[in-house]
């Protein structure tokens, strides 16, 4: 990476979202000055005029998912102009919330939102932005958490690749030695299949994990599900727990048909 | 070895007296039921008769995450004390407690001595304290279910008053710096000391046939119980982080600031998927059945080759701990076709 006069240039994107990530970004008040003095950020919309829209950018970071053609297009530019991309936040990396009712038809949803005459939509099925282009990097969180992008941010300015742990929610709940929710509380805790970062943040609230960081390398969704089944939680419940953050990626494991074949009986 | 007999009344006043050896450390109930280690001030929230904390002692030599070295612009790399924890004082030991910290002492001062466990290791004082059995221990069967050394001292219950045994010239120290809480024990006191030991032997509940078991694994190496365990296992890694002798650790380099580097040190378990990653992506336990093996394995087959015993000493805090029911005497019943 590049120093002295020679700074690296950095652009900061949002898709389709909620900015929260891009809030984090700006939370981080000190470490953000001094970051300043080590990158030049010439292009992020949220916090700054006169960007530069064009030039080739050494890291840029992309938050939000594709839900419109015009999203896929500026995420194809932001490819098109980056050496090292990396994802932000679990929309980016997942699909996250936007993506939670990818099942209802676009149709569908544009009527019962805007009604039938719209014109202006061009709304697809809600992706992650990481379906579409290769990432370098991907930081998930919802939204990031401010230690874990900083340590990014160094790294690949320091010119070495982010290690961040990625072990499950359960290994820093269990260091913080709390009540575990499913034993305790017979309660869905999805902290098992979720990858940490966050300090196990809900669960030390006596709150049980619900997965918004997405999921660790191979989680095992049969035996979690199996298990909250076998403590006497309703599939419908199972469901309605699970069908927050992380939803797209762990509805597909089987779960979904579990819930219809319920609803039927 | 020295014994004493201290009245229940002076044990407070016994625990205070504890506070000038380092900082105080005992359980204490977190919510009904739960306990953790935790350094206390106010002595009366020890509850050393709980059986097991979640997190066990391990914690109190090696923090579950530490920074080893630190650099900062233009120095080199120095160890920041991050896992300096002073002298501490451990009260409420039990003796697969104290037989799990001789197994760490194996692992951390046999052949190459971890400085970092070993700071902590010289200033920690183990005050133990006589337990009974619920329906998850089996140290009984383990060969851990009483102790005569690795303690500096240790408190058992009787009726009204404890029988204590010093073992350490700290312990000596500590009796001598509070004569007056300690006098000598009498025949009776042993009588039942020896009475409550017969006790406690009735007390157990759980057992965990052990006979052959290093060679039964070998036999049963490729049974299809490993598969079946991958597919219930969450691979949450609860159970070795509870576990009092599960020593693993990955050490990563970190860039937390400008111009600062940390190299951490964290506990890790083999029932994590990258634990057994390496360089080029391969991995050596890439399956979930593997990694469930392995724990198991390592406990009761390489250890035992390895140290002629095995590193599980029967304290059920896995069994507690696991979300998802698995159980270390169920699964060697199984392995044996008995269950
Ligand atoms: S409460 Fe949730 S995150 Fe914590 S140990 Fe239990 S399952 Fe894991
Ligand atoms: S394997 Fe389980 S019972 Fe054995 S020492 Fe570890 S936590 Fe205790
Ligand atoms: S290999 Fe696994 S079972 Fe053995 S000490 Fe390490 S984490 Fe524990
Ligand atoms: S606690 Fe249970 S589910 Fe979690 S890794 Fe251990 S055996 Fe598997």
């Amino acid at each position: 990476m590049p120093n002295g006069n020679d700074k690296p240039k950095v652009g900061i994107f949002g898709l389709t979202g909620c900015a929260g990530d891009q809030l984090q970004i700006l939370n981080c008040e000190d470490e953000l000055v001094r970051l300043a003095g080590r990158m030049d950020i010439v292009d992020w919309v949220m916090a700054r005029s006169g960007n530069d829209h064009t030039c080739r950018l050494d890291v840029a970071f992309v938050e939000g998912v594709v839900a419109t053609e015009r999203d896929l297009e500026t995420l194809k530019e932001i490819r098109a102009r980056a050496k090292t991309l990396v994802a932000l936040g679990t929309c980016a990396v997942w699909g996250g919330l936007p993506a939670m009712h990818n099942e209802m038809s676009r149709e569908v949803l544009q009527r019962e939102v805007y009604n039938t005459h719209v014109q202006f939509l061009d709304t697809v099925e809600a992706l992650p932005p990481t379906h579409f282009v290769p990432f370098e990097l991907s930081l998930p969180g919802c939204p990031i958490e401010r230690h874990e992008f900083l340590r990014v941010v160094n790294s690949v300015l320091s010119g070495t690749e982010p290690d961040l742990p990625r072990v499950p929610v359960c290994w820093e709940c269990k260091v913080k030695e709390n009540t575990c929710r499913v034993i305790h509380a017979q309660e869905v805790c999805c902290g098992a299949m979720t990858r940490g970062g966050c300090g196990a943040r809900c669960p030390s609230h006596g709150v049980a994990c619900s997965g918004c960081r997405g999921p660790v390398e191979e989680p095992n969704y049969d035996a979690n599900i199996t298990m909250f089944a076998g403590r006497g939680i309703s599939w419908l419940e199972i469901a309605r727990r699970m069908s927050n953050f992380s939803a797209p990626v762990w509805m597909t494991q089987g779960l979904e048909q579990e819930v219809r074949r319920e609803s039927k009986r | 070895m020295q014994t004493l007999r201290m009245n229940a009344g002076l044990l407070s006043s016994f625990l205070e007296a504890l506070k000038a050896f380092g900082t105080l450390v005992a359980p204490v109930e977190r919510s009904p039921g739960v306990f953790a280690l935790e350094a206390i001030d106010d002595v009366s929230q020890a509850r050393p008769e709980a059986l097991r904390t979640i997190l066990p002692f391990k914690k109190l030599l090696l923090k579950p995450r530490f920074v080893m070295l630190e650099r900062r612009q233009g120095q080199y790399g120095a160890d920041g004390a991050d896992n300096d924890l002073g002298p501490v004082v451990y009260f409420g030991a039990h003796s697969c407690d104290i037989h799990a910290l001789r197994i760490l002492d194996l692992l951390y001062l046999s052949d190459y001595v971890d400085p970092y466990y070993k700071r902590n290791r010289d200033r920690l004082t183990v005050v133990g304290y006589g337990c009974m059995p619920d329906g998850k221990c089996f140290c009984q069967s383990m060969d851990t279910s009483t102790i005569d050394k690795d303690f500096d001292m240790f408190l058992t219950p009787l009726d009204g008053r404890y029988l204590v045994t010093v073992n350490s010239a700290r312990g000596d120290d500590i009796v001598r710096a509070n004569q007056h809480l300690f006098q000598p024990a009498t025949r009776r006191d042993v009588q039942e000391y020896l009475e409550r030991l017969k006790e406690r032997e009735k007390a157990f509940t759980l057992s965990l046939d052990v006979t052959d078991l290093p060679y039964v694994l070998e036999l049963k190496k490729d049974d299809p119980v490993w598969e079946e365990l991958g597919k219930k296992c969450l691979c949450c890694g609860s159970c070795s982080m509870v576990c009092p002798t599960c020593a693993c650790f990955n050490v990563r380099d970190e860039c937390p600031e400008e111009d600062s580097a940390q190299r951490v040190r964290t506990w890790d378990a083999c029932l994590y998927r990258e634990y057994a990653l390496v360089a080029g992506g391969h991995n050596f336990r890439a399956s979930r059945a593997d990694r469930v093996k392995n724990r198991y394995y390592h406990k009761q087959e390489a250890f035992v080759r390895e140290f002629g015993m095995p590193s599980c000493v029967g304290c059920g805090r896995c069994i507690e701990n696991c979300p998802t029911g698995i159980n270390v005497v169920e699964v060697f019943q199984y392995v044996r076709g008995e269950a």
